[in-house]
């Protein structure tokens, strides 16, 4: 799995539509969260896809969370079949998009301030299981190893 | 006129507090052409005495340096300034947030939303084909929840596509974090930048 993050209108879709141009021209999955409730993300993909990507993760948290307490919920129910998924097949990928939340005044509502809470958590979740974890900055992405390893892969580009 | 002829572009963009001026500022005087002035675009508007205490420490920072700084304040339509410039000039514009928000946000002008951003790329070509060195000051406030407030949403929206925009034109583009200059794209060629980090 390969985690990308940023802030918002940053460019992150973009970047991942150049980036795996390749794998987005054969069949895939994407899915945005910004587009339809998480409870709509299929469980499966019904043909030879390699491919999937989720896009909008901290809106799927979100609109979980109005449901639901418990956090950790979020990965098992949604994540952790498409991690499953992707361990099956060499060849498979999963991509995570999700803006960073992270860094503004503590919102005054007790929903946000836990949705931002709970988001940071996943991220800090997200990095460590990824093989790869890229910022994008206004469209140039910095690209460093996943699992807390603390070394730049590649240059910015 | 052709491209060659523009202005190098340089962006640089942190949050409150990053040292984003004192970098430019470094890298407007180090890049300055020996006929040509500093020229300093101020897009901030005399609001309160809270901001007109902060526009005359800014510009009594510039003066104490004296580099040779020469001021325009200009809140909107920014492409007046260019009948000021001259193409040996290096213009320093801060800020493309404060210009986004006066052209958004003045009266009358909500059906105009869509072709600000028109508006202002092509306002920076302009200023770009009049000067030398064009140095675009923004701040960084994307990493935080999107207000959901129809306005505020579309005006952070704009400038997170302004600021996409203005980095891929740009020869150079600079994350600022707590006075560190992060190059993200190109080359800086001010020694002086470089080691602000350890200075600032």
């Amino acid at each position: 799995m390969q985690f990308v993050t940023g802030g918002a209108y940053n460019g992150k879709k973009k970047w991942v539509s150049q980036a795996f141009s390749d794998q987005l021209q054969k069949e895939h999955l994407w899915f945005s969260c910004y587009k339809q409730d998480i409870k709509k993300l299929p469980a499966k993909v019904e043909d030879d896809s390699k491919f999937v990507v989720i896009e909008g993760v901290e809106q799927g948290l979100r609109s979980f969370l109005k449901q639901q307490t418990e956090a950790d919920a979020f990965i098992e129910n949604y994540l952790t079949p498409w991690l499953d998924w992707e361990q099956q097949e060499e060849e498979r990928e999963l991509i995570l998009i999700g803006s960073d939340i992270s860094k503004g005044i503590v919102p005054t509502e007790r929903e946000m301030r836990n949705w931002r809470d709970e988001t940071g958590r996943l991220y800090q979740k997200l990095t460590n299981e990824a093989t790869f974890i890229h910022f994008i900055w206004f469209g140039i992405s910095s690209t460093y190893e996943g699992g807390n390893k603390d070394e730049i892969v590649y240059k910015n580009r | 006129m052709a491209y060659s002829e523009r202005a190098k572009l340089i962006f640089v963009c942190g949050g409150v507090r990053s040292g984003k001026n004192a970098v430019g500022e470094t890298l407007a005087a180090d890049m300055r052409k020996e006929k040509g002035r500093l020229v300093y675009i101020a897009t901030a508007q005399r609001t309160d005495t809270e901001m007109e205490k902060r526009i005359i420490k800014h510009q009594n920072d510039r003066e104490r340096k004296q580099e040779g700084w020469v001021t325009l304040e200009r809140q909107r339509n920014l492409s007046e300034c260019v009948k000021h410039l001259n193409k040996q000039d290096t213009v320093f514009l801060d800020c493309l947030t404060t210009w986004l928000s006066n052209e958004m946000f003045t009266e009358n002008v909500e059906h105009q939303m869509h072709h600000v951003f028109d508006q202002i790329i092509k306002t920076i070509d302009y200023l770009r084909d009049a000067s030398s060195h064009v140095i675009i000051i923004s701040n960084d406030v994307f990493h935080e929840p999107v207000p959901q407030e129809r306005l505020t949403k579309h005006y952070i929206k704009t400038l997170g596509a302004l600021h996409q925009y203005v980095v891929s034109q740009a020869n150079a583009a600079i994350s600022m974090e707590h006075g560190l200059p992060i190059i993200k794209k190109g080359e800086v060629v001010s020694e002086r930048a470089h080691r602000m980090g350890d200075v600032l």
